[in-house]
């Protein structure tokens, strides 16, 4: 069904028209439009750069001596920050003061988790910020700050199954071919299950008043897919974990950030759409230096996988111009 | 219907399930049948291109040491004469005399921008092949030069975008070693120009897209790329400023009045332009830079940077981002409610 309605009243109309029954006694304000992106980046990277000399400030005022003072402190500034973002929801600078203090807050409490896990266990360290960031994005109210915390969340996760009973010394570590594939699955599996559960749940969640939290949760879902498989697992080679990294590797980045470009493109985000795609070339890039498989084998490979993209685009371009064919002909019927 | 705006309904309306389906059904928000088949049709056909490309990529790269150089040669020649033929016969605007179709055939575009790339190319061959000793960026240099032409024919924002990258990447590799004037006789006073000229070059790029002729570069083409220039010029004028913070002993003493009018002029005449043309992204941009610009100096002139320090630079940061996008969202309104 298309129509061109397009103001409030008007779908209102729309869903009335379509039997469903919609108490409209007090109708919404009329928006005031969607700040730009840009200008959300701005505000983005404005809370980070702040929050760093507010770090600075705090550990030069405070002087926490302890990891256990650091948490305390952290605490504290996580608990101004939610206050601050629920009771100033409407207040733009509050809520701007409010994200650098809670950032504030996490590089604080990186100190006793990362004392905490020990110098032997990465992985220890990064479930600790996944549970952390987990919370944040699931109690914090701010829509720019949950994107945020998903996302540190879904790194987080990555890099605890990727750095799974490593250390954090880089010489003696050493990861198998079958181990690296191992650890991709369980990383980035559970993330495309929940974000094709999303999307096919996505009119129940919003009809439930959960999409405060599952539209940011989607929107870094889709960017974790896209950057991390290629960032993280490539990393390996240049870690010296694998002498040479297989093209699998790279293949795996491709398909996932294809998988955030149809995600972004049912949500109808262009710049997610593009980050995707962007994130798909790069992994194409490192294809070329994965130097587990010869130049001539991956030339043999992207030949199968071109025509058979290609044939199946003619396939699927066919189909659409059948059925549009069989469509004006049952019109013209 | 954006999506936040359809939750903002969704939620303030308490629509159940099937209501809220409907409505994203209505409003187009979940893409239609025909919708996913054309996306599929593009994103397949686009996979299968690149990955012919990179296979075409990969074997050259596996066999490269077994071609000899006229090999090499011949097989760039022959694509560039293929690329230009491609274009004379699915030529991408009426130009040739005896093409008489009005109508702006994609793959001539496609094939002038390849031969832009080819060009390129054959530039790095010859280098590689004859060892010129010509420097890194006299390859650049060179290559946006011969591939004006092509990019003119070509008549695409993405040619236009190549060449613009080619000529920038130029400038980088050329600026920092070379734009060093001995202004001042001691050498911690040599003015160091680094990244000033490459930015006056694009604020006059800018100028000159801006006015060209619609007949020369397409109307919409100029837009982008008149944005595209002045958002290059305002990173250059940043890191210039950025540097020169960075050098400065005196803080006070280093600014030169002459750099800082220069500046502060380009920047207005930015300003306004934008303001005319409704451009929020450069403004934004203008911003940015303030904001950078602003606390970098803020950080070197504050005395014994302490403790006060820190705060005032974290709020400062905090304020002017806070000023420059309530301002700015507020013309986003405005200008959305009259057009």
């Amino acid at each position: 069904m298309s129509t061109n309605a397009n103001t409030g009243r008007d779908w209102l109309e729309v869903l009335r028209g379509a039997g469903h029954a919609v108490d409209a006694t007090a109708l919404m304000a009329a928006d005031a439009g969607e700040r730009p992106w840009y200008l959300t980046l701005i505000l983005a990277l404005s809370a980070w750069f702040s929050a760093v000399f507010l770090l600075f400030f705090v550990a030069l005022a405070v002087r926490p001596e302890s990891p256990g003072a650091a948490g305390v402190i952290a605490i504290l500034l996580l608990v101004i920050a939610a206050l601050l973002m629920v009771q100033a929801r409407h207040v733009f600078f509050l809520q701007q003061v409010a994200f650098a203090l809670s950032l504030t807050a996490q590089g604080l409490m990186c100190w006793p988790m990362f004392e905490y896990a020990g110098d032997q266990q990465p992985s220890l360290f990064f479930a600790q910020l996944f549970a952390f960031q987990l919370l944040l994005g699931l109690l914090l109210p701010y829509r720019v700050h949950r994107v945020l915390s998903f996302l540190f969340a879904a790194t987080a996760w990555t890099c605890a199954v990727r750095f799974w009973d490593q250390n954090w010394d880089t010489s003696t570590r050493a990861i198998s071919f079958a181990s690296t594939h191992i650890r991709m699955g369980i990383a980035i599996f559970p993330m495309l299950a929940l974000l094709t559960l999303l999307l096919q749940r996505e009119a129940d969640w919003i009809a439930e008043g959960y999409a405060v939290v599952m539209r940011p949760l989607m929107q870094a879902l889709v960017i974790a897919v896209a950057l991390l498989p290629g960032i993280l697992f490539l990393s390996a080679e240049f870690f010296g974990e694998l002498k040479y990294m297989s093209s699998s590797v790279p293949i795996i980045g491709i398909v996932c950030a294809l998988f955030g470009a149809v995600a972004a493109y049912q949500l109808r985000t262009n710049w997610l759409m593009a980050f995707a795609f962007a994130c798909a070339f790069f992994n194409l890039l490192s294809l070329y230096y994965a130097l587990g498989n010869s130049l001539l084998q991956k030339s043999a490979w992207a030949v199968a996988i071109g025509v058979l993209a290609l044939l199946l685009s003619f396939a699927l371009g066919r189909s659409r111009t059948e059925s549009a064919v069989s469509q004006q002909n049952s019109g013209a019927l | 219907m954006e999506r936040l705006e359809l939750d903002r309904f969704a939620e303030h309306y308490r629509l159940s399930a099937p209501a809220v389906r409907t409505l994203l059904v209505a409003s187009q928000a979940w893409p239609t049948l025909a919708g996913w088949r054309q996306f599929g049709v593009r994103v397949l056909r686009g996979v299968g291109i690149v990955s012919l490309s990179a296979a075409v990529i990969f074997w050259i790269a596996a066999n490269w040491q077994h071609f000899g150089a006229m090999v090499k040669f011949f097989a760039l020649d022959a694509l560039l004469i293929t690329c230009i033929g491609l274009a004379c016969w699915r030529p991408p605007m009426h130009v040739l005399p005896w093409q008489h179709s009005r109508h702006q055939h994609v793959l001539g575009r496609s094939a002038l921008t390849v031969a832009f790339v080819v060009t390129g190319a054959m530039l790095a061959l010859f280098g590689m092949t004859y060892q010129t000793g010509a420097n890194t960026y006299e390859l650049f240099f060179g290559w946006a030069a011969l591939g004006v032409p092509l990019v003119i024919l070509a008549r695409a924002l993405s040619a236009w975008l190549l060449w613009w990258v080619v000529l920038v990447v130029a400038m980088v590799l050329y600026a920092p070693a070379h734009l060093v004037f001995g202004f001042w006789p001691s050498d911690a006073g040599r003015l160091q120009l680094h990244w000033l000229v490459p930015g006056l070059i694009c604020t006059a790029m800018a100028a000159l897209f801006a006015f060209i002729s619609d007949r020369i570069v397409p109307r919409d083409v100029r837009a982008r790329m008149t944005q595209i220039a002045i958002a290059t010029a305002i990173t250059f004028a940043t890191l210039e400023g950025v540097h020169f913070a960075e050098r400065a002993t005196r803080p006070w003493a280093s600014i030169n009045p002459l750099l800082f009018i220069l500046q502060t002029a380009v920047y207005i005449a930015f300003a306004y332009w934008a303001q005319q043309k409704r451009a929020l992204a450069v403004l934004a941009m203008l911003a940015a830079s303030w904001i950078v610009l602003s606390t970098v100096w803020l950080v070197k002139l504050v005395p014994n940077f302490d403790i006060g320090g820190a705060l005032l630079a974290g709020i400062w940061i905090l304020a002017s981002a806070w000023v420059s996008v309530t301002v700015l969202t507020g013309w986003h309104r405005a200008w959305s409610k009259q057009s």
